[in-house]
């Protein structure tokens, strides 16, 4: 089937079958396929380029970029320096449903895929741990990385993921940090949290999420946040979280300390422990605000809200 | 404010658009009001999905899209096959404009799915014969998804008794989504969404009107027969309406709960007549349930269902 092409879009709008269209991308945009495309091409859509890292390659800082990523794409992160996210503003959008998203699978302790741009998205792929304790899926030190729709599973059995996100080195390099609606199955028992953070962060966010972790010590399931080490509006909501922690169960986020500044919510979230006594939504004392957390440790018991309301 | 999780419903959104109207793969057309020589284009459509569907390539992202109004008949289990993965089709139209296929002539009708990926938008099924044992058979069918569709009877006595039902083969339905979708049957054959007959993964059912005739005690949801796992279910915000008397199981049936269930049961809306022993689900499933609320009584409002812990 042939397709027409308009390179330039049709920014004042375009009539078609009497209905007004209007070209809503301000940037490029370029299309990945690991089936049909090549290094050498132009990244159009029949000519797409091989992998994630070609196109970003090709987007211009700033220019609200989109880079397609064609169903059934495939592609290997063996180290920490094939895929880098280095340009700002680039969206990237797997295509596909199921089994036919694009997939990343990350092949050794140190595969990652670092951030170093500001206001990057990825969007509706399926990540794969395929080596044992892969440290993170993300390494973001630039702002507002959004990721949303992406599938976190593993290969097997001892091949797993640690966290899905890592952030160090610099407070508030990775403010606006965003989970939002992907499922994370991980039953190994290295597996520690959504993000491991160790610096300063304004605007945490998971929403809409699946997560169901092994058991690592009384590690939470969404966030660890070093000490000394402010979360400011951390926005955690309608999160579904399973974790089988017996005792000190801390669900959602742990702070080492909270002798900091925190501010943000936690609410409508769903949680399962096996802890019949002790168990938390978050460390004590982080001022985080709750509202309608219901959490539940036993079979045939619906969720009773966690904290005890105030009154 | 609650946040809508569409994590498995199978169309991410990105800036309030879904992202299943990026294609990349080929479009195709039907509609049963031409009469024309049919190429599957726009303006020369095939007549049947099935048509439709034959022209799809495997892996190819390939969409479908059903005119308003189009209609067609499914009188046997070969008529229409959903065997090409990957394929999206989505009905256009509007309450009753709105495609419907009517599936007839025998209780074994019905429309297979044999190939992975397939998701069906936006049509309207209708059952025209007695107690047709299932709306879609799948096979080897992962992350088969209906939304936004209607289940419906053609009239008194004739019926769909299972929406989906899956094979024995474990996992071969993993990432079976229902979602969006109503129907309505007070016929006493009517089943459940899903006859699951093997250990199925990510089993979803979000924000489904369901209202069904008393067929014993089955549930609306799903069956599990003995010795099979569900696992990572997620079924929210339905609302599910069955008058069963005594022994009510509304959302879920496990034959035997010794298996190795996970997931959760939240934020559904349940109603039944039965006043003393009413579940949401088998007792000892381990699934997780929040914010469940069940009535028997008119006029009363729903309760909290199963009990809270503490």
């Amino acid at each position: 089937m042939s397709i027409s092409s308009y390179p330039s879009g049709f920014r004042g709008g375009a009539l078609i079958k009497e209905t007004a269209l209007y070209d809503t991308i301000d940037g490029n945009v370029y299309w990945v396929d690991s089936g049909s495309g090549g290094a050498g091409n132009s990244g159009q859509f029949l000519s797409p380029v091989a992998t994630i890292d070609q196109a970003i390659n090709k987007c211009t800082n700033n220019n609200n970029d989109i880079i397609y990523i064609k169903a059934g794409h495939a592609e290997t992160i063996a180290d920490a320096t094939s895929l880098v996210a280095d340009i700002a503003g680039v969206t990237i959008i797997g295509l596909g449903r199921g089994t036919s998203r694009p997939t990343l699978t990350f092949s050794a302790a140190a595969s990652s895929i670092p951030v170093s741009a500001a206001n990057v998205t990825f969007q509706n792929f399926v990540m794969t741990a395929n080596f044992a304790d892969v440290a993170a899926a993300f390494t973001p030190t630039g702002k507002n990385l959004t990721v949303s729709d992406v599938v976190f599973n593993n290969g097997g059995t001892n091949l797993n993921w640690v966290n899905l996100a890592a952030v160090a080195t610099t407070d508030n390099n990775a403010d606006g940090l965003t989970f939002s609606r992907c499922h994370f199955f991980e039953i190994d028992t290295a597996v520690e949290a959504v993000a491991d953070i160790d610096v300063d962060i304004d605007g945490l966010t998971i929403e809409d999420c699946y997560v169901d972790l092994g058991i690592n010590g009384v590690l939470s399931s969404l966030v660890e946040v070093a000490a000394g080490k402010d979360t400011t509006n951390i926005d955690l909501r309608a999160n579904y979280v399973s974790r089988l922690v017996t005792a000190s169960a801390v669900q959602l986020i742990t702070w080492v300390d909270t002798t900091t500044t925190n501010t943000g919510i936690a609410a409508w979230n769903r949680s399962r422990t096996l802890d019949i006594a002790g168990e938390l939504l978050a460390t004590a004392g982080s001022n985080t605000h709750f509202a309608n957390n219901l959490s539940t440790s036993a079979i045939d018991k619906s969720g009773y809200s966690l904290p005890t309301a105030d009154s | 404010m609650f946040y809508a999780p569409y994590v498995t419903v199978e169309e991410p959104f990105v800036k309030g658009a879904p992202i299943f109207d990026m294609i990349d793969g080929n479009v195709y057309w039907v509609d049963s009001a031409y009469g024309g020589n049919q190429r599957g284009t726009f303006s020369s459509p095939m007549t049947t999905i099935d048509g439709a569907v034959n022209l799809c390539s495997a892996g190819n992202n390939d969409h479908i899209f059903v005119k308003a109004g189009h209609a067609e008949s499914i009188s046997t289990a070969t008529a229409l096959n959903l065997d090409i993965a990957d394929v999206a089709i989505i009905g256009l139209g509007n309450g009753t404009d709105r495609p419907t296929v009517t599936l007839d002539t025998a209780n074994t009708t019905t429309i297979p799915v044999t190939a992975a990926n397939i998701l069906v938008k936006n049509i309207i099924f209708n059952a025209n014969f007695l107690n047709i044992a299932a709306l879609f058979s799948l096979t080897t069918a992962k992350h088969f998804a209906l939304v936004e569709c209607q289940f419906k009877p053609a009239g008194a006595s004739l019926n769909f008794v299972d929406i989906v039902d899956t094979n024995t083969t474990d996992n071969a339905a993993d990432g079976l989504a229902i979602a969006r979708c109503n129907w309505v049957d007070s016929a006493t054959g009517s089943g459940s969404l899903v006859d699951s007959d093997a250990d199925i993964d990510g089993l979803t059912a979000l924000d489904n009107y369901v209202n069904l005739g008393v067929n014993g005690v089955l549930s609306a949801v799903a069956e599990v027969p003995a010795g099979k796992d569900t696992t990572n279910i997620n079924v929210q915000r339905n609302t599910i309406t069955r008058l069963v008397t005594a022994s009510a199981v509304q959302v879920i049936t496990w034959a035997d709960t010794t298996t190795t269930n996970t997931g959760l049961c939240a934020d559904n809306e349940l109603r039944t007549l039965d006043t003393a022993g009413e579940l949401v689900t088998t007792a000892g499933s381990n699934v997780s349930f929040y914010n469940n609320k069940s009535s028997s009584v008119a006029g009363a409002g729903g309760y909290l269902l199963p009990a809270a812990d503490s």
